[in-house]
């Protein structure tokens, strides 16, 4: 009977999160902006660098050019262990200075893609490979969603700067 | 060059995915991550589109790698499910899985064919 709600607190979460890293108050807790003005700079850049690595990151795999997408699939699987790592960070509270380009990557980023997998999997077929077409759909889903849960299990372990005062501590 | 355009393409899709998914969470509330699903099946259409017309490198950096690379998300779906997972809402996670793949699948290789055509 909790379900619907409870499923609704926990899409919250990633609102949530998502808010800690767009609001720019210092104090209280985090408002998400919605969709003001100032806060599609952070999303560009966010887009952008994530757009950048993740082609880079393609480029340099072997196979980039026809056979299997391993690129595709190796910068989806990182994305999803770093939305989970920085989910569970953003959830303890404000984020760090330090991590901000960071989170703004992870976050807001364009790193991981549906499309392109979509690709993968279109192309595979399209090549008679159907085995390796299903191989590589299974392998990104359930890949991927092991990744987000070890990420949120390890966003745990990365220490927060939970004082009020942030030049106060120095570690 | 090509990672101006890479830049550029992402800057744009991760903009258009924030309103929208803004926009289809504010109509269709928060029960179901409605958002992603539109930009994701959207993205997915846009670059079997391009690739179906066929694109030189410059307009494959800028539109495919860019544009639609950022305007979709793997990882924003991952983690929705594994919030349904969580919550026990397991027939939302699987509905949510199957029919992202398969309707991204099949809008792709729709407009794949469509614009080879044309």
């Amino acid at each position: 009977m909790e379900d619907a709600g409870r499923a609704r607190d926990h899409l919250l979460h990633r609102e949530k999160a998502e808010a800690s890293v767009l609001d720019q108050h210092k104090t209280g807790p985090p408002r998400h902006p919605g969709l003001k003005p100032r806060v599609f700079l952070d999303i560009a850049v966010g887009g952008a660098i994530g757009a950048l690595l993740r082609y880079l990151i393609t480029e340099a795999m072997p196979g980039a050019q026809g056979g299997f997408p391993w690129g595709t699939l190796l910068v989806n699987v990182l994305a999803c262990l770093l939305m989970g790592l920085l989910t569970t960070y953003l959830l303890k509270g404000r984020p760090h200075a330090v991590a901000k380009p960071l989170l703004v990557t992870g976050y807001l980023g364009g790193f991981s893609t549906f499309s392109h997998l979509i690709d993968g999997i279109d192309s595979l077929a399209r090549a008679g490979s159907w085995g390796l077409s299903v191989t590589y759909a299974v392998v990104s889903v359930v890949g991927g969603l092991i990744a987000i849960v070890v990420g949120l299990r390890l966003g745990g372990a990365i220490p927060h700067p939970s004082d009020r005062a942030e030049g106060g501590a120095a570690s | 060059m090509t990672f101006l355009l890479v830049l550029i393409g992402g800057a744009f899709g991760a903009m258009l995915r924030y309103v929208l998914d803004a926009k289809v969470k504010k109509r269709f509330g928060k029960a179901f991550p409605w958002g992603t699903l539109t930009v994701n099946i959207l993205g997915a259409g846009l670059l079997g589109a391009l690739h179906g017309a066929g694109t030189g490198t410059a307009v494959e950096a800028l539109l495919g790698t860019g544009f639609c690379g950022a305007l979709t998300t793997f990882s924003t779906f991952s983690l929705d499910t594994v919030h349904l997972i969580q919550s026990g809402d397991h027939t939302k996670a699987a509905v949510n899985v199957f029919v992202s793949l398969l309707l991204g699948v099949v809008v792709f290789a729709l407009l794949y064919v469509v614009f080879r055509a044309v």
